[in-house]
């Protein structure tokens, strides 16, 4: 055993070398090396989750609280297709009433030659699982688990056991639960990939509120919640809700559910209006997920 | 040989459980820092072997995080670095000064993150990490080092011994 008097200079040799790789890393974020070690740890970390699941789960109860989960979960999944469902009904009324107002100019200015056009790309329809997907869908997606979480507090990642073998890509969309947004491929690795999070705090994604159709920037908090901001002070901004991707910018398909509106911070002397989201996901039981890697129209 | 191989293959397998194993069952902002605690009761107990162990804990973290490449392993190296400097100071026994440098470095680890952090740009509000993670940590790391103490006390002279015997 050492004593800290005697100790070698290896210490902060290696640490003045951890200081020049984080100069590297931070003044090259790309800079990301294909790291062995993910290799290797990649099955290792899918046996230690589905162990960790398999723990968790008995510490959650007996079998018939079991049963009763199961018929929750069930239910649960009924109602959040039928609130897709709804999503994309609701959707179809704004988005018919928007090219109502847009006939009516029409129609009140016939002087005018005029041609109409999306704000970006085509819309996406809730997708179902890659292997049942319908061939004429609108997007393809790989279906992933969740072989790891982030191990720093102050960053929210997951590691999925699909890589670049499989067709992942950087900033792919990354859909969980009810097929809400989970966030987006942030680095892939051969055979796994990272998944920056919605509620990471460096995670922003344009959207839209369905009912008001009012637009803002949904991002994360480090508390681990999700706030919209920078919508402006004359839109309309209603508990309950539903908040979607915009599609804006073209990283992130359309109408993708984010949330709903939970509660609103803001008040009436701000420049933006800003609110909390409530999250389409559960971000804590992701086990599963879809990354869609393309959709009609993207090249 | 076996002395620098053993710390490095029990950090990753560290680090494999902190990104897997413990997330379904700590589903709170904090988790036990499993590599952290490993990792730097190997650089207590130890000196090149010790480094190197924080070192690879270091880049294994790095493969698992999203946080961009360096600052995990810089903040661990710093962590320890500055806890090697506070273990100077005169502590009754060998085990309240490895779980006092496990308490340093946990401190000196987070705040270097949310340090950089801060330096990118990305917003961390300091009273809620410090009451969800950093307060939970304090108290949890060092307790977490008690079983890591005697593993690692325990296990060293094993490694040693195997390789004089070379």
């Amino acid at each position: 055993m050492n004593r800290s008097g005697n100790r070698s200079l290896f210490l902060p040799i290696l640490l003045f070398v951890a200081g020049i790789l984080l100069i590297l890393g931070l003044s090259n974020p790309g800079l990301a090396p294909d790291n062995p070690i993910t290799i290797l740890l990649a099955p290792l970390q899918q046996v230690l989750r589905a162990a960790g699941n398999a723990v968790a789960g008995i510490f959650q109860g007996t079998s018939d609280t079991q049963v009763l989960r199961a018929r929750n979960t069930e239910l649960e999944v009924r109602l959040r297709d039928l609130e897709i469902e709804n999503l994309q009904l609701r959707e179809f009324k704004a988005t018919a009433s928007q090219y109502r107002s847009l006939l009516a100019f029409a129609v009140d200015n016939p002087s005018f030659g005029i041609i109409g056009a999306d704000v970006i790309g085509l819309g996406i329809k809730a997708c179902t699982d890659a292997r049942t997907a319908n061939p004429g869908a609108p997007s393809v997606g790989i279906c992933a688990n969740v072989i790891g979480s982030e191990v720093s507090p102050y960053a929210r990642y997951l590691v999925i056991n699909a890589g670049r073998i499989h067709g992942i890509r950087e900033g792919m969309a990354v859909v969980g639960g009810s097929f809400g947004l989970a966030g987006r491929v942030a680095l892939v690795n051969e055979t796994s990939s990272e998944v920056l999070l919605l509620i990471d705090p460096a995670s922003s994604v344009n959207v839209v509120l369905v009912g008001s159709r009012a637009t803002g920037t949904v991002v994360g908090q480090s508390d681990g919640s999700l706030r919209i901001t920078n919508v402006l002070q004359s839109d309309v901004i209603a508990p309950d809700d539903i908040v979607v991707t915009s599609g804006l910018g073209g990283l992130l398909p359309r109408l993708l559910p984010v949330g709903r509106i939970d509660r609103i911070t803001s008040t009436d002397a701000q420049l933006f209006r800003e609110a909390v989201v409530r999250p389409a996901v559960d971000f804590n039981r992701l086990e599963s997920v879809l990354i869609i890697t393309s959709t009609v129209g993207s090249k | 040989m076996r002395r620098f191989l053993v710390p490095i293959l029990v950090v990753l397998l560290a680090a494999a459980i902190e990104s897997a194993l413990l997330p379904p069952l700590f589903r709170g902002a904090w988790r036990p820092g499993l590599t952290l605690v490993v990792a730097s009761i190997w650089a207590h107990l130890t000196d090149i072997d010790g480094a190197i162990a924080v070192f690879a804990g270091g880049i294994a973290l790095e493969a698992i995080s999203g946080l961009p490449f360096g600052v995990i392993v810089f903040a661990l190296m710093l962590g320890n670095g500055i806890a090697a400097l506070v273990d100077r100071a005169p502590l009754p026994s060998a085990f309240f000064r490895a779980t006092n440098w496990v308490a340093v470095t946990t401190l000196v680890y987070h705040l270097a993150i949310i340090g950089i952090q801060t330096l990118r740009g990305v917003e961390i509000d300091l009273a809620t990490a410090t009451t969800t993670v950093l307060i939970p940590l304090l108290l949890f790391n060092p307790l977490l080092s008690i079983p890591a103490f005697f593993g690692v006390r325990a296990l060293i002279p094993r490694l040693r011994r195997v390789t004089r015997l070379r």
